[in-house]
């Protein structure tokens, strides 16, 4: 091997060379910082590949096609669907506004006005109380998908939550999931979760329990 | 938004004609169950059409996109499975939720916008490596180049997608 062959660096990197070759080499990296800074470098670069499946380099269809006609037919009903939740959601809202003007808020055991505030670059956090609980969500965007770190008391013992990331189409996005302990009801405590979902249609975060009820609702 | 069923029908078919196989594969391999992988591809597929905007980012970070999605849709469907959850730490500073799942999606993220950038002679090599597990006398031979090519090959693909990644 002559010094300073780079291109064994790559290949050493990857793990291509023979037993031979990868002592002759290592043997070249203790006596040249050089290609010992390229090679340590190129390793991460290697390394950082394990973090994405392999499947990433298969290119083209499934080799068959039903599940292609499924998918339509998915999407084909849900456009229609999708269409019918958007009238019942204007229903819903102005149901909402009525009794917020008649009795309050509370009684949909909802955060109605909740308070949103800059904290970051990017980062959003909101903010609201429904019956015993206290809750804020910080909302921090990244390529493609969010974090979530959800800060809340009051929720009682022993519910199983849920924090759900609405977006602006009704999609809903698991963040994360605990337990409430004696202790959290009491003081309180922070979820971080993260989901993918654009950081542009964030439309409000909600803390689920097992049953399906959203116990606070934070809308951006 | 109005989009007509063609046009949807149009994006259904571009994603799955591009991604459908890697998106199996790996549902597959995480799953080791052909037909709840394609469930999740279906599912997935569904969100990516929901989402047309994440399409147009480039060949990279729409397949990064549309696998991490597959990935959370099964991560999804096995905590839903696990009906007894476990009981969280006490003290507030130690989230139940681990952080290092949200780097890691940001790092794969940043690794697959990267290898979306590779020539295809580049990428060629890494996927003889990684997909295929060949070493460098099975990769010269399927890739039909001698062996000092495939080294030097893997060489400035490690480099390209160094400097990609350092640049986000």
């Amino acid at each position: 091997m002559t010094l300073h062959d780079r291109g064994d660096l790559g290949a050493h990197a990857l793990g291509l060379l023979d037993d031979h070759e990868a002592r002759a080499m290592d043997a070249h990296l203790a006596g040249c910082a050089d290609c010992r800074r390229e090679f340590a470098s190129l390793s991460r670069t290697a390394l950082a590949l394990r973090d994405v499946p392999p499947e990433v380099f298969l290119d083209g269809p499934p080799d068959s096609d039903l599940l292609l006609a499924r998918t339509v037919r998915a999407v084909r009903a849900e456009r229609g669907g999708a269409r019918r939740r958007r009238r019942l959601a204007l229903v819903a809202a102005a149901v909402a506004v009525a009794v917020a003007l008649v009795g309050g808020g509370a009684v949909l055991g909802q955060a109605l006005a909740p308070g949103s505030t800059t904290v970051a670059a990017g980062a959003r956090t909101l903010e609201g109380t429904a019956g015993t609980i206290v809750a804020s969500a910080t909302v921090t965007p990244a390529a493609g998908w969010v974090r979530v770190a959800t800060t809340v008391r009051g929720i009682p013992a022993g519910k199983r939550c849920t924090i759900i990331v609405v977006g602006r189409d009704g999609t809903e996005n698991v963040a994360g999931s605990w337990l409430v302990s004696p202790a959290w009801e009491v003081e309180g405590g922070t979820v971080q979760g993260s989901a993918i979902i654009d950081p542009e249609d964030v439309l409000a975060v909600a803390i689920r329990d097992e049953g399906g009820t959203d116990l606070i609702t934070l809308r951006v | 938004m109005d989009r007509t069923s063609t046009g949807d029908e149009a994006l259904v078919h571009a994603v799955y004609s591009e991604h459908g196989r890697a998106m199996l594969v790996y549902a597959t391999r995480l799953l080791d169950d052909r037909a709840a992988a394609e469930d999740v591809v279906q599912e997935a597929l569904v969100r990516a059409w929901r989402h047309p905007d994440v399409l147009t980012n480039g060949r990279g970070s729409v397949r990064g996109w549309l696998l991490t999605v597959v990935r959370n849709i099964v991560i999804d469907r096995i905590r839903a499975r696990d009906s007894r959850p476990r009981e969280v730490a006490e003290e507030p500073e130690r989230p139940p939720v681990a952080r290092d799942h949200a780097d890691a999606v940001a790092a794969s993220v940043t690794v697959h916008a990267a290898l979306g950038t590779l020539s295809d002679e580049h990428r060629a090599v890494l996927e003889q490596v990684y997909l295929h597990g060949r070493n460098l006398d099975e990769a010269a031979v399927a890739l039909g180049v001698p062996k000092g090519t495939v080294k030097s090959r893997s060489f400035y693909a490690l480099r390209a997608l160094r400097s990609v990644m350092e640049a986000r």
